[in-house]
């Protein structure tokens, strides 16, 4: 019985933190599953406080990866190490979900989500204190959204509901976080509050990984970007990782590379499938 | 006060009222998990997924209630963990799983029931309830198991929320996700049971889902739809036995078509989420373009 095994997870010590060891180290990862592969022996490894850029085509494993990474995916091959330890014995590995995913009907307001995040911190069986309540609050002044905290999250904007999101993670505090397509759909303003909540993160010395299709974004702002699909194209700076035959590589058909003057730019089409709404 | 006296002059009356709003409350509860879960087809096939229990038990005690009760729960509790080991598996989607143990059970359970030589009178019992029937020990078995139900939200609220709300945030804090899953089965399993003599099978959705679902249309916070609908639950039960009472009609129907009612008025009506808002919001951003 899977749902028994389960019973020590309620009480159990989490995995305690090897801070010699990476915040994340990927070593040969592979899913395959009915013939199909979603990543093919996938390797690299994360500088703690760093931000790192996730790049590929639509169905090119973003996800996938992000959810081994977090321990919610088993991959077929290779392991996930964070800190010297596997993922699933680890609380503060943050994945924020894409906008598509989240049921904005539900009947939650803003305070009520961040505060799921500290669901393990403040146990079983408790009511969330004051002191929970309040680092809330201090999480969604981090983001910016103080007064929308009695806001029923159906009501916000797209940048305020990705803020949400990543305040969640604040609360649980995470030391990891992972983005799925924060910036997908927001316009340039909302784009720039939560490249305003990203430099906050960097003050915290929170490592982010994002996952985007916006080349440009990640060439302009990112540490490094890693270039992906289904296997590693590519991970470094960006003036390293984004050459033409490196692109081609990735997007294939759905690329248009174009000779201008200060260099090659990459025009990628790949960007707008249905459920992601709103570009 | 004559009208609504009258009733209580009967002490099967007075148990039925306090059965309905037992009832009205933990299936509200349980069902408010159901409706954002989107658990209403699982609901209704859990229901008619334990009359075969009721029937074994109805064969080998005859109609003493208290016994029947623990057949019930034993089919209920089963047929949750099998739905959601067969779904598990993957090899089968889980609505189909669900309608196949569905049928299969309540066939069993007509079967057996077809044996007994009152078939037609049990079988409107199991089917549509017989609140008016409500004994002291079957009333004792309601409070105490639905105090238990009511319990276990309380306790594990704020795991439930998670696991309704963001499966993956369940799975990153490392919460047990199957575990609480199948708690929740087994909840809805004893929510159903409690219910089934004030309803019976053939309803027993509507008071798990219909409440809830009208509390959300009029509230914007877990825990105010539970307790909106944990009212409507309650008020339901006994404004539909009143209503049985003098208009002459069955009374599980009667308190499902009060249910039913309540949910009309809050689907036209309700600020801002009602039929009536949204089409005179539509007209006036029509009438400003």
């Amino acid at each position: 019985m899977d749902a028994l095994r389960q019973l020590p997870a309620l009480i159990t010590q989490r995995d305690s933190h090897h801070l010699d060891q990476p915040i994340v180290a990927v070593d040969e990862i592979s899913l395959r599953y009915n013939g199909n592969t979603a990543l093919d022996q996938v390797s690299f490894s994360l500088i703690t406080g760093e931000q790192v850029a996730v790049v590929g085509p639509n169905g090119a494993g973003k996800s996938t990866l992000f959810k081994i990474i977090a321990g919610v995916l088993q991959p077929t091959g290779g392991q996930v190490r964070v800190y010297g330890s596997g993922p699933d014995g680890h609380i503060c590995i943050a994945y924020v979900p894409q906008r598509s995913q989240v049921d904005w009907q539900f009947p939650v307001n803003v305070a009520d989500v961040v505060m799921m995040g500290r669901t393990r911190r403040v146990g079983l069986f408790r009511r969330p204190s004051r002191q929970d309540w309040r680092y809330v609050q201090q999480c969604l002044e981090v983001v910016g959204m103080t007064d929308l905290a009695d806001r029923q999250i159906g009501e916000l904007s797209g940048g305020q509901q990705q803020r949400v999101f990543i305040a969640r993670a604040l609360a649980q505090e995470a030391a990891l976080m992972l983005m799925d397509e924060p910036l997908t759909g927001l316009d340039v303003r909302s784009q720039e509050d939560i490249f305003s909540v990203l430099d906050a993160l960097r003050g915290r010395g929170v490592t982010v990984m994002i996952a985007t299709h916006d080349l440009n974004l990640a060439a302009e702002r990112f540490d490094r970007v890693l270039l992906l699909n289904h296997r590693l194209l590519g991970f470094g700076r960006p003036d390293v990782v984004f050459t033409p035959d490196k692109l081609l590589a990735a997007y294939g058909g759905h690329m248009r590379l174009i000779n201008t003057p200060s260099g090659v730019a990459a025009i990628s089409d790949s960007c707008c499938d249905g459920h992601d709404g709103g570009m | 006060m004559h009208f609504l006296l009258d009733p209580l002059t009967y002490p099967f009356m007075i148990r039925g009222l306090v059965a309905a709003m037992l009832v009205g409350v933990v299936c509200s509860l349980v069902g408010s998990y159901m409706v954002l879960r989107g658990m209403a087809f699982l609901g209704d096939a859990l229901s008619h997924a334990i009359l075969p229990g009721v029937a074994a038990g109805y064969l080998v005690n005859g109609g003493a209630g208290g016994a029947l009760f623990w057949w019930a729960l034993a089919a209920a509790v089963l047929t949750a963990l099998g739905i959601g080991a067969v779904s598990r598996g993957g090899q089968v989607r889980e609505d189909t799983a669900i309608g196949i143990v569905f049928a299969g059970m309540f066939a069993l359970g007509i079967a057996l029931i077809s044996t007994m030589r009152s078939y037609t009178v049990d079988l409107v019992h199991f089917l549509f309830g017989n609140v008016l029937g409500v004994t002291n020990t079957d009333l004792a078995l309601t409070a105490g198991w639905g105090l238990v139900v009511v319990l276990v939200i309380v306790a594990f609220y704020k795991e439930f929320l998670v696991i309704s709300f963001d499966s993956v945030l369940a799975e990153t804090l490392r919460l047990p996700g199957t575990l609480l899953r199948y708690l929740l089965l087994v909840l809805i399993a004893v929510a159903i049971v409690v219910s089934l003599q004030t309803v019976g099978i053939a309803l027993m959705l509507a008071m798990l889902v219909t409440p809830p679902a009208t509390a959300s249309l009029l509230t914007r916070r877990l825990p105010s739809m539970m307790a909106l609908a944990a009212a409507i639950g309650a008020l339901s039960g006994v404004l539909g036995l009143y209503l049985s009472y003098y208009v002459s009609i069955a009374s599980g129907p009667a308190i499902v078509l009060v249910c039913t009612g309540f949910f009309l008025l809050a689907f036209l009506f309700a600020p801002q989420r009602g039929w009536l808002w949204q089409r005179h919001a539509h007209r006036a951003s029509q009438n400003s373009d």
